[in-house]
Order: structure tokens, then C-alpha cells, then sequence
């Protein structure tokens, strides 16, 4: 099947490493430009932003480097912008805008994940980068959208804002501040169907990357690691491409008429039935 | 049916009018001692007057919840003052102050005013023994509702967050429940405002309601009561939605 992609113009944040990666690299490989973003300039550098906005342990590609290869994929380029600003987020959309010559596609995949600290800051942190980042990325790319006569939003959610999964003392403004981005995508869809543009959102369940989070815990929390794999169906956790599958999916003109939707991408992990 | 709240110990937010006041009226007619707060003084003296002569403790005192280190400070003082907490309804909303657009307001307001409010009194509720919370949703958080907007998003977020602490805080004998309004009409509320400046959407809001005809704060409150009362001692991580047939979906 041909997802029809090529050209289009591909709005992704937080894309150095991890699902986001794979994201822009798959459309990378089905001909779409991308424009994508992450904190770090290159691998090794500090958060070079306020200490208190972010505390991930995690390592990983910085934009040059990510740049560098997912350049043999196709035509793509990279920002250093700290999501968790707005400020920043809006001047981004705006520069890669026009880099592009415009945007067809956006992919809110920014998140701070589950490893906040619960606290006023932990909250702030998940409700800055993993929501308000997608509001200030749809509101930048509308008058794209517009111009190009319709577009297509997908936001990254989680299964934990579906179904309560405890993560020790930390994490619950995660799961909490993702079904704000379920709600808010779905408004999205009611609102914008008139003008051609739909939006969808993707709830992964847990995703094995070596440096990604259940990489992290695999070391760092071996039990917790375990008992996650042990109460998974599949018997394995997702792989970063069976996500992108499905976000490139509902972004393509093959999923027309697929708007307001919100699909579990996590090989059977949660028990809730699907409604 | 004896709700079991005689001597109860309430603290509720937001309660001097619309649906807090009416659940406030309920508690203190079933024998609690209560405590609340709102932002205007004189809705504050007339509701701790109406209040008192129930016969219980009524401690009213009027409090802006965006300053948000004065509201945890004002929690512990007044269950301090009640002699603790066994019941919790965090009802101030951002809808209230007219700020149903605003990320920031909406989220301090309706988000971590719950959230700062069921930490600060976690540890008397869990002495309670029969401690229980209340969370404010809205039928906006699980249905389409007017526009994309904050509130809408974030009473979705609430929704979660609810059916978290309720597992989180099932061991310490704290049960979490969340009851989901549609819209409400009292005199001086959000709807009352619409009725004159959108009578389009006003009429458009009634002709949805499977009932046909609009609800009232006494009838989410006294859900709100029922949720919170030893009566519903095994409910815990539900979402009740009271709307008069308002929203569409099947809650499965």
C-alpha cells in the first residue's frame, strides 16, 4: 500500500532518539521531509536548559548527530529547542515552516515521561512538555494547514493515561497530563474536520530501545522491568518501527476518514477493553 | 438509607454557590462539621450563616486558590481546626472564575489545586479510616464540548489522575472517586451568563439533554455526598456522570 507521502512536510518534536526517531525516519523512507527538534545539540552535552525543567537520566543523539543519520534517509534537518518553552516551540514551528515551504503533517511526540519527580515542578515539567507543547505545535501549524487545504495532527500519547499502572512514587502527572493530550486531540478533530485537517493520537504501550526508557529500567529497576515483561501477552515489549507503522498511518491520506480516533499501539499489554 | 456522616469532618472547596454549596448544605444537613472557602467574602459570611444553623462546626473563610502555598497552608489549618479530615471535595475550578481558555489558570486552578489539596490532606484522611475524596470532572472531559479548550482537556487529566490515587491510596483506606457534571444551571452561573450572551448554544445545550430540561446543583451534590459517605464504602476509581442524558457515548 502506498502511503502517498512523498513531499510531504513532516513537523516532528523531540525526534533525536527513541519512537520519534524511528518516526521521522520512516518517513524519511517513504519520501516525506522532515523538520524535527531535540534538546541537545550533540551527544554528551549537558540539558542546556534550567536544571529544574528537566531531569531525564538518559543519554542519547543529539540533533547534530541525529541529523547526520537520518540524512541518508531523505531531506531532513534538525533545531535545538527545548520544548518544555512554548516560546521556543512557536519559533520553531515557524522556522521550519519555512525551511519546508509549509507543513502537511505534525507528530507532537514530545514527553518528559513517567520519571518526574512528584512534586509542583514534576507536574509542571509533564503539563509543559508533553502538552503544552502539542497545543503550541497545532497552533503554529494551522495557518500551514490552512494554506495547504488540509493536514494531518498526531499526538503521542500513553497507554498509562488509559489504564493505571503504578511507577513507585513518581509519574502520576504523566499518565494524567497524556489524557489531557487524548481530550484536547479529540476537541482538535470535531473543530478542524471542516477545514480538511484531522487528528489522531497514538497510545503506545512499553517500547524496548536500548536508550530509551525500558532500557534505563532494565538496569535500573530490573524488577520492575521483569514484571512488565512477565504480564505482557506478546511476551516482548513494542519495538520503536511497530509504533511508527501506526503513526504514519493515521498522518497518510489513507486513514481520510480516520479523525478523533485514539489507538493503543501495544501488542496486547493493557487489560481494558477496548470500547 | 443512613449515610453514615454524622460527625464527619468535611473539607470542600469553592463552596459558597452553584454545585459546592448545595453539596455543602447536604453534608451539613447529614450532621458534618465543615470547612470551606471562596474567593468572595460576603458569599463566604452568608453561607457560613445559612450553614451554622445545621448545628455543626462551620468554618468559612474566603481564599484565592492561585496562591497555592496560602491554599495548602489554609487545608492544614482548617483540618487542624475540625480536628481532621475524613472527607475531601476539591470543587474549586477555573470554570468558576470564567477561565475555561486559560492553560496556566486552568491547570493551577483545577489540576494541582486537587492534586496539592490530596497531598496536604493524605495524612488525616488516612487516620480517618473512612477517608474519602471527590474529584470535580465534566462531562467536557470525556465527550466533544463546545470548543477545543483547557478545561475540557483538563478535567480529562483529573479523571485519570483520580483513578490513580484511588489505587495508589486503596492501602491506606482512602477511597478516590470523581463525578462528572454536564451542564448546570443556577442562578448566577456559567449557563445563566450563556443564556443572554450565546441563546443559540444555550438552546442547542438544552435540546440535548435526554431528560429535557436542565440540571441543578442539588442534583450533582448529592452524588457527591453519596460518593463521599461510608454508604459507598467499596466504590473507589469510578466516575459517575450526572447530566440528565446529556453526553452520547456508551460508558462501558
Amino acid at each position: 500500500m502506498d502511503l502517498n507521502l512523498k513531499g510531504k512536510r513532516v513537523l516532528i518534536s523531540a525526534a533525536t532518539r527513541g519512537v520519534n526517531r524511528a518516526i521521522a525516519q520512516a518517513f524519511l523512507d517513504e519520501g516525506a521531509i522532515v523538520a524535527f527538534c531535540g534538546r541537545r545539540a550533540r551527544r554528551g552535552e549537558a540539558n542546556p536548559s534550567n536544571k529544574d525543567v528537566f531531569a531525564n537520566p538518559m543519554e542519547g543523539d543529539g540533533v547534530e548527530e541525529a541529523q547526520a543519520a537520518l540524512s541518508a534517509h531523505g531531506t531532513v534537518r534538525g533545531w535545538v529547542v527545548d520544548v518544555g518553552y512554548a516560546d521556543r516551540v512557536a519559533t520553531w514551528v515557524e522556522q521550519a515552516a519555512a525551511w519546508m515551504g509549509g507543513i502537511d503533517i505534525v507528530v507532537a511526540g514530545a514527553s518528559a515521561l513517567g520519571g518526574v519527580p512528584r512534586n509542583r515542578t514534576g507536574w509542571d515539567i509533564n503539563y509543559n512538555v508533553d502538552l503544552m507543547s502539542a497545543v503550541t505545535m497545532f497552533d503554529g501549524a494551522l495557518p500551514w494547514f490552512r494554506e495547504a487545504g488540509g493536514g494531518a495532527f498526531v499526538a503521542l500519547s500513553t497507554i498509562t493515561a488509559i489504564e493505571n499502572h503504578a511507577f513507585g512514587e513518581g509519574g502520576l502527572s504523566y499518565g494524567a497530563i497524556k489524557a489531557a493530550l487524548i481530550n484536547y486531540t479529540h476537541q482538535l478533530s470535531i473543530d478542524y474536520m471542516k477545514d480538511g485537517i484531522r487528528a489522531n493520537c497514538v497510545c503506545p504501550g512499553p517500547v524496548y530501545i536500548d536508550d530509551g526508557s525500558w532500557g534505563f529500567l532494565k538496569d535500573a529497576m530490573p524488577e520492575y522491568y521483569q514484571a512488565n515483561l512477565d504480564r505482557h501477552p506478546a511476551g516482548r515489549f513494542g519495538k520503536p518501527e511497530e509504533i511508527a507503522n501506526a503513526v504514519l498511518f493515521l498522518a497518510s491520506e489513507k486513514a481520510s476518514w480516520i479523525t478523533g480516533v485514539n489507538l493503543t499501539v501495544d501488542g496486547g499489554f493493557t487489560r481494558n477493553v477496548k470500547y | 438509607m443512613d449515610l453514615g456522616l454524622k460527625g464527619k469532618k468535611v473539607i470542600l472547596t469553592g463552596g459558597s454557590r452553584g454545585i459546592g454549596r448545595a453539596a455543602l448544605e447536604i453534608f451539613a444537613a447529614e450532621g458534618c462539621d465543615i470547612a470551606f472557602f471562596s474567593r468572595n467574602q460576603e458569599q463566604v459570611d452568608e453561607t457560613v450563616k445559612a450553614l451554622s444553623a445545621q448545628g455543626g462546626k462551620v468554618i468559612g473563610e474566603a481564599l484565592d486558590i492561585s496562591d497555592l502555598d496560602a491554599y495548602a497552608a489554609w487545608l492544614k489549618s482548617a483540618a487542624d481546626r475540625l480536628g481532621g479530615c475524613d472527607i475531601f471535595v476539591p470543587g474549586a475550578s477555573s470554570s468558576g472564575s470564567g477561565a475555561t481558555g486559560d492553560w496556566d489558570i486552568c491547570f493551577n486552578v483545577d489540576v494541582k489545586g486537587t492534586v496539592i489539596g490530596c497531598e496536604t490532606l493524605e495524612p488525616y484522611l488516612e487516620k480517618s479510616g473512612a477517608g474519602a475524596i471527590v474529584f470535580m470532572s465534566s462531562t467536557a472531559g470525556v465527550e466533544t464540548f463546545i470548543v477545543p479548550q483547557a478545561f475540557n482537556a483538563l478535567k480529562g487529566t483529573l479523571l485519570v489522575y483520580a483513578k490513580q490515587l484511588g489505587q495508589a491510596l486503596g492501602p491506606k483506606g482512602i477511597r478516590v472517586n470523581a463525578v462528572s457534571p454536564g451542564p448546570i444551571a443556577f442562578p448566577g452561573g456559567n449557563w445563566e451568563a450563556i443564556k443572554g450572551a450565546a441563546p443559540e448554544l444555550y438552546d442547542a445545550t438544552e435540546a440535548q439533554f435526554a431528560l429535557g430540561r436542565w440540571g441543578g446543583p442539588d442534583e450533582v451534590a448529592k452524588t457527591i455526598v453519596f460518593l463521599a459517605s461510608p454508604a459507598s464504602s467499596y466504590t473507589t476509581g469510578t466516575n459517575v456522570v450526572i447530566d440528565g442524558g446529556y453526553t452520547k457515548r456508551v460508558q462501558f
